[in-house]
């Protein structure tokens, strides 16, 4: 694969707190339409290198990246990029699902609502696809009026899922998505990962093995400041060629 | 003496201390309702002062009191809502936020007489509005925006961090995020705001008396460069005619309402921000 093809690329890209190094002249390119799995140690950056790809970290003082970062093919470090338009193309879902108290129709339209006013005659079916994607649509098609927080945690997830995918992102970051869910919501999140990864290019940060094996095409291990080992997820997370990689893997076992 | 025993003592005199510091507040409330009680009336209420006060009731007084209390809020609220968006979406810099902090403490601190004749000096001569109902309102504005603007601060400043994520995650810009999540999100923060500042304008009397109200003679202002009475100027220039007691009653009795009102308000928002509260921990 050429340089050019990739979605995602970190280059030699330095990523600071203060003065405090997170991450220290780290470069990888990450394979599109894949689900590239990050795992490591807690406190190693790991959300803070995903959080890098659509610039949550800048409204955090003290935040400070040297190097460059390439999504979509321009270097969104640069001074006129349109922050605005890049976090629109690169959708990111946290931890614990984040519903408004707002109804579930209001809930999955919010972006697109404010974004893109001149769509309000399709909004309706724009939020009905995004509910089918992400397989929600049958549980909820007779109750959109009713609250979001009514939804059960794992339907909230999928939820906010569906207010992420209606923008129609290229690019999908998911940070501990299933960490807040039972094993069964956990286990819908993950079947919906893999029919996403046709259309998209998705990172996901992590803590759980398990999921990383069933879900990842690729997986990257960080340590120590640095992207310790990368390759092909069932390889590395199976017969990992550095030793922090077994020592952390051994620990999980 | 043992631990136990020390532990009762101190947590005895920390109670005592407690004590003392509600009771000034139920004797205030005590020796005005008590003394005002006599004088309130629908009368007293609802007709005009007679004979400088002593007799006839306080209608203007009220009214001019509302009109300084809800045209100074309206010209403070805008102002203290947008410097406090100004300060939590726009501000990058830690040291103008903190700038801007020690600004507004100071504001909040300055004597209120000092507001008063400054902006006498600037609204009532340089702009040449004079004493009326406008310069009060105006100067009553400055003087309640920090505590709006503190009130409004706090709802947006402690808005849960994932609204806030997730409407910048959406790709919203910093405008259409404040109309989306931070206003929706804080409306009982600036109700409260508005409610403690309507109350400050209430009970403030130094600013206003020599800027905007005229202790008799006054009705109903027809144009905004007339004065308007008052029930803080009113209580103050009957407590001057101590020797009068039906003067002297009417003035309990003008304290009770004024005091009501601000009551009415406080517990208004305390009500409103206990909501908040309850909404943000749910």
């Amino acid at each position: 694969m050429s340089e050019t093809q990739f979605d995602i690329k970190i280059q030699n890209a330095s990523l600071h707190y203060g003065s405090a190094p997170v991450f220290n002249k780290i470069t990888h390119y990450f394979v599109p339409k894949a689900v590239t799995s990050v795992i490591g140690p807690s406190g190693t950056g790991k959300s803070t290198l995903l959080r890098t790809f659509n610039r949550m970290n800048d409204r955090i003082e003290g935040f400070r990246i040297d190097g460059d970062v390439w999504v979509g093919g321009q270097n969104i470090y640069e001074e006129n990029i349109d922050v605005y338009a890049l976090r629109q193309s690169v959708g990111i879902v946290f931890q614990k699902p984040c519903v408004f108290p707002k109804s579930i129709y209001e809930n999955v339209i919010f972006g697109i609502k404010r974004l893109q006013p001149e769509k309000k005659k399709d909004f309706a079916d724009l939020a009905e696809q995004a509910l089918r994607k992400v397989s929600l649509w049958d549980e909820v098609q007779d109750r959109l009026s009713e609250p979001g927080l009514s939804l059960s945690q794992g339907q909230q997830q999928r939820l906010v899922l569906a207010r992420t995918l209606i923008s129609k992102p290229d690019i999908l970051l998911m940070d501990e998505p299933t960490s807040s869910l039972d094993p069964r919501s956990a286990r819908a999140i993950e079947n919906l990962i893999l029919s996403l990864k046709e259309n998209h290019t998705i990172i996901l940060v992590t803590h759980n093995i398990g999921q990383a094996k069933r879900v990842s095409d690729e997986t990257i291990f960080v340590c120590n400041g640095d992207i310790c080992e990368a390759g092909d997820a069932q390889k590395l997370l199976e017969d990992p060629c550095c030793q922090e990689t077994r020592d952390y893997l051994n620990q999980g076992r | 003496m043992t631990r136990v025993q020390k532990e009762k003592i101190f947590s005895g005199a920390l109670a005592f201390l407690t004590l003392c510091a509600c009771s000034i507040l139920a004797f205030i409330l005590f020796a005005v309702f008590s003394r005002g009680f006599a004088a309130l009336s629908w009368e007293f209420i609802s007709s005009e002062a007679r004979d400088f006060g002593a007799k006839g009731g306080i209608l203007y007084q009220i009214f001019g009191t509302l009109l300084l209390m809800f045209a100074s809020t309206t010209i403070c609220l805008p102002i203290a809502l947008g410097t406090a968006l100004y300060q939590t979406e726009y501000l990058k810099s830690s040291f103008w936020k903190k700038a801007f902090k020690i600004f507004m403490a100071s504001l909040n601190g300055m004597p209120t007489i000092v507001l008063g004749l400054a902006g006498y000096l600037f609204f009532g001569k340089f702009l040449g509005i004079g004493v009326s109902w406008l310069t009060g309102a105006l100067i009553l504005a400055a003087m309640i925006i920090p505590t709006a603007h503190a009130a409004i601060l706090e709802a947006i400043e402690t808005l849960p961090e994932h609204y806030q994520e997730t409407g910048i995650s959406l790709g919203l810009k910093p405008n259409q995020r404040i109309i989306a999540v931070v206003i929706p999100h804080s409306v009982y923060g600036i109700i409260t705001g508005t409610l403690l500042g309507l109350a400050r304008a209430g009970g403030e009397t130094a600013a206003i008396m020599f800027t905007a109200t005229a202790f008799s003679g006054v009705t109903l202002p027809k144009s905004i460069t007339e004065p308007v009475a008052t029930l803080q100027t009113h209580i103050l220039v009957l407590a001057q005619e101590a020797t009068n007691p039906i003067a002297l009653a009417n003035a309990w009795g003008s304290a009770s309402v004024l005091l009501g009102i601000v009551f009415f308000l406080i517990l208004g928002a305390k009500s409103i921000r206990n909501r908040l509260t309850w909404e943000l921990e749910r």
